[in-house]
């Protein structure tokens, strides 16, 4: 049963100060104006061929994310206080990985097993050694936020890898000034586009030293990946060679570009590839994705990768219930933002407790992502719950368990008008000579009524979101 | 740019150069069928388009007969013919997706535009609008995106797409002329009487080449065999001219790839010197097709020397 939700246009029965405009606009506006609106925006994403391909899906079509043009609308001092949170956590994790690669100062202070971290599948023996300018091993994190209440915020997981999604934050915001833009008239809504200047200024800053000017580039797998747009459309966004493993090559320690009018040298890559097909010499050999030496090159401090190698020890949900104790290790803070409250299976205390309470809680796995392998357990069926129990069973040590919060609704046009439908966020943060956030996120929002599965490949849809100034 | 998303323009263009080829085709073998030399000859000059097209073999293996509204078919919508008309713009748009991010913004919404035209495109539509509306319709779209690249930044990229669309269009034009030059030459050298069967074929021939504006231009423009053979291999302003063909692929492999030594140059030059030292009323008095064979090889050539040297 749904618990009620804190709503963030109205409160009891009042609408919040800022969605004033934003109101008054769906007041006057009718749904067939609406409709209309939302069928101009899928011909303009269709257009600009802001598509995605799912993974496994066989017909390779490809689809739209759908877009809801409804905004979310967050105040100043809402967006302040969930920036610092952000930033104060990314500088933390940084802090960790520089660590945990490093002296492993944590783990002597006994704050986290060291067990724990070294047998996490994500602690990366390639990325022990590997020179990383600034102790910057996350330039970009993607922090995933939900909100139980006016003030009540919690980041439901840190994305450290190659997290994904800011372009659509982007072009969102694009398509609402195409076809809204009275609402921007109306209030001052903070400018994003500056993102992919922060983005590269972030990438320069973490060059190899002694490189005055340092050629950057996007490393994507290919046309294939669910991600492509995104990849192709940063590269676009900040004037740099997107490219394939096969487009660079090692040569004498230094990462090379082919060109047609010259091979030149690569200083930073802002890869969007997994650690396990970086480098065939030191992972999957059979990886036809990557670069042979790259590895080498990176560990000589002839070119950096961004994100650095190994980041998976630090943003699985096995190590998120650690992070409020680095902030305090490390920063010598208390945490801005919560952590949801989390049992860890592999502990016997725990995975007692979650077996005597799936129908309460949300399980996942430890490394999933994208929505997969978890079960709800409100929305759950008996039979689905006992099967889960046996996988729990099977692997404690791949599971934790969340309660099921009350994630905040925004107001969403769907086919029966507007109505409230569940929200989460993704800030992005940027970490190189400083650590930055733009005044906006990628707003993930549940398309059905009560669900709470954000993610665009199981049907979720993308808002603006705006933070107002002043 | 690196040879890879080099390779994707290259062939972006050549895939839209094939679509205009292809709708040429189309026109020049349904204005045919529509005139008096095609009573009683039902197959007319859709052979002639297929062949030209190099798919006859698997039209004749996969749909038989060739029959009018089957050739349109195949020619348009046929998934599986690479070389029809959506299946071109599928294929430029999913090479230029590749390499968007040299592309300005302009120019990837006109190709996306476009093949999100043709995905729309079902056989109920295009036998409405016929096939004089399917060839307007994909030439123009042809044009938009051509026009598109009028804000390219004046780099490698424009060179390289002039470089695709220009060894495709020479390659058609080698094709079409073996197929339909030996034909209308044992005709004789002497310009056929205005209004006769053989005139309205060297009509067809200039019409799927894209000439028969450049030929009405001409002055006293009888169809004398060897003026119009002069007009094809050496009119010096004509785009579908091989001499200016050959001279721009020339020009834009030294565009993108500056100056150098490379087989692909080489190949270039000597199709250049091919088409500038015939002699073409010689040419159209003799055995025309060891020229023909000469022309295509050395055209398939440079397609080849130009991958393995620049985008491989």
């Amino acid at each position: 049963m749904e618990r009620l939700a804190f709503d963030e246009m109205c409160e009891a029965s009042a609408v919040r100060g800022p969605y004033a405009d934003v109101a008054e606009w769906l007041r006057q506006a009718s749904g067939k104006e609406l409709a209309e609106k939302r069928a101009e925006a899928e011909a303009l994403f269709r257009k600009r061929g802001i598509t995605f391909a799912v993974y496994g899906d066989a017909s390779g079509a490809e689809r739209l994310i759908p877009f809801d043009v409804v905004p979310r609308v967050l105040g100043a001092a809402e967006w302040s206080q969930l920036r610092a949170g952000c930033i104060q956590r990314v500088k933390a994790l940084n802090a960790f990985l520089d660590d945990v690669y490093g002296a492993q100062e944590i783990l002597r202070a006994g704050i986290i097993p060291r067990a724990e971290v070294e047998s996490n599948p994500g602690f990366c023996q390639a990325a022990k050694g590997l020179v990383v300018p600034r102790g910057v091993h996350s330039v970009v994190s993607g922090v995933d936020v939900v909100r139980t209440g006016p003030n009540d915020w919690y980041v439901l997981e840190d994305n450290l890898r190659t997290p994904s999604g800011v372009s659509y934050m982007l072009e969102n915001r694009s398509a609402m000034q195409q076809l809204f833009p009275a609402l921007f008239h109306r209030q001052k809504v903070a400018s994003i586009e500056h993102y992919p200047d922060q983005l590269l200024a972030a990438l320069r800053s973490v060059a190899p030293k002694d490189v005055d000017d340092p050629t950057v580039v996007v490393l994507t797998p290919g046309s294939y990946n669910s991600a492509y747009f995104e990849h192709g459309s940063l590269a676009s966004r900040m004037g740099v060679r997107l490219v394939e493993g096969r487009d660079l090559y090692v040569d004498d320690g230094v990462v090379m570009l082919r060109d047609t009018r010259g091979d030149r040298r690569v200083d930073v890559i802002y890869r969007r590839i997994d650690d396990d097909f970086m480098d065939p010499e030191v992972f999957r050999p059979d990886s036809e994705l990557g670069v042979a030496g790259i590895v080498g090159a990176a560990r000589a401090g002839k070119v950096t990768l961004a994100n650095a190698l190994g980041n998976g020890v630090a943003d699985d949900k096995a190590t998120y219930v650690h992070v409020p104790a680095m902030i305090r290790f490390y920063l010598g803070e208390e945490p801005i933002l919560k952590n949801v409250p989390t049992y860890c299976c592999r502990e016997p205390e725990d995975l007692s407790y979650v077996l005597d309470h799936l129908a309460e809680l949300v399980v996942k796995e430890v490394d999933g992502s994208g929505g997969y392998g978890m079960l709800i357990g409100p929305a759950a069926t008996k039979e689905e719950r006992a099967d889960f129990a046996t996988r729990l069973k099977d692997d404690p040590d791949g599971y934790i368990a969340q309660p099921t919060l009350a994630l905040s609704t925004c107001p969403t046009l769907v086919e029966q008008g507007i109505a409230p439908r569940h929200v989460d966020l993704r800030p992005y943060v940027l970490a190189g000579e400083t650590v930055e956030v733009v005044p906006g996120a990628l707003t993930r929002v549940a398309l059905r009524e009560g669900s709470l599965v954000v993610n665009s490949s199981q049907g979720g849809g993308t808002k603006d979101t705006w933070v107002l100034e002043g | 740019m690196t040879p890879r998303i080099a390779g994707n323009c290259f062939w972006l263009a050549r895939y839209l150069e094939r679509a205009e080829n292809n709708a040429r085709l189309l026109r020049m073998a349904e204005r045919h069928s529509v005139g008096p030399d095609a009573v009683g000859d039902p197959v007319g000059l859709f052979g002639t388009a297929l062949e030209v097209g190099g798919t006859l073999d698997d039209y004749e293996e996969r749909v038989g007969a060739i029959v009018r509204d089957d050739v349109i078919r195949f020619m348009v919508h046929d998934p599986a013919n690479s070389s029809g008309i959506v299946a071109c713009f599928h294929g430029a748009r999913d090479n230029a997706r590749t390499a968007k991010p040299m592309l300005t913004d302009f120019y990837w919404e006109a190709i996306n535009g476009v093949w999100l035209e043709a995905q729309a495109l079902d056989e109920t539509k295009t036998a409405a609008m016929g096939v004089e509306g399917i060839v307007a319709w994909t030439i123009e779209r042809c044009r938009l995106v051509r026009g598109a690249a009028e804000d390219l930044l004046r780099d490698a990229v424009p060179h390289v797409l002039v470089l695709g669309e220009s060894v495709e269009r020479a390659d058609f034009t080698a094709r079409i002329l073996a197929e339909m030059l030996p034909p209308l030459l044992e005709g004789g050298v002497d310009a056929p009487p205005i209004g006769s069967p053989l005139s309205r074929r060297w009509k067809s021939l200039l019409l799927g080449l894209g000439l028969t504006e450049t030929w009405r231009r001409e002055p006293g423009s009888e169809l004398d065999p060897v003026a119009v053979l002069s007009l094809i291999l050496k009119h010096e302003s004509s785009p579908h001219a091989l001499r200016v063909i050959t001279q721009k692929m020339r020009a834009s492999i030294e565009g993108f790839a500056g100056p150098g030594q490379s087989e692909s140059r080489e190949t270039a030059r000597e199709l250049e010197r091919l088409v500038n030292e015939v002699d073409v009323d010689s040419l159209a008095r003799t055995d025309v097709r060891p020229f023909m064979v000469k022309l295509t090889a050395t055209t398939n050539q440079l397609g080849l020397d130009v991958f393995r040297d620049h985008f491989a």
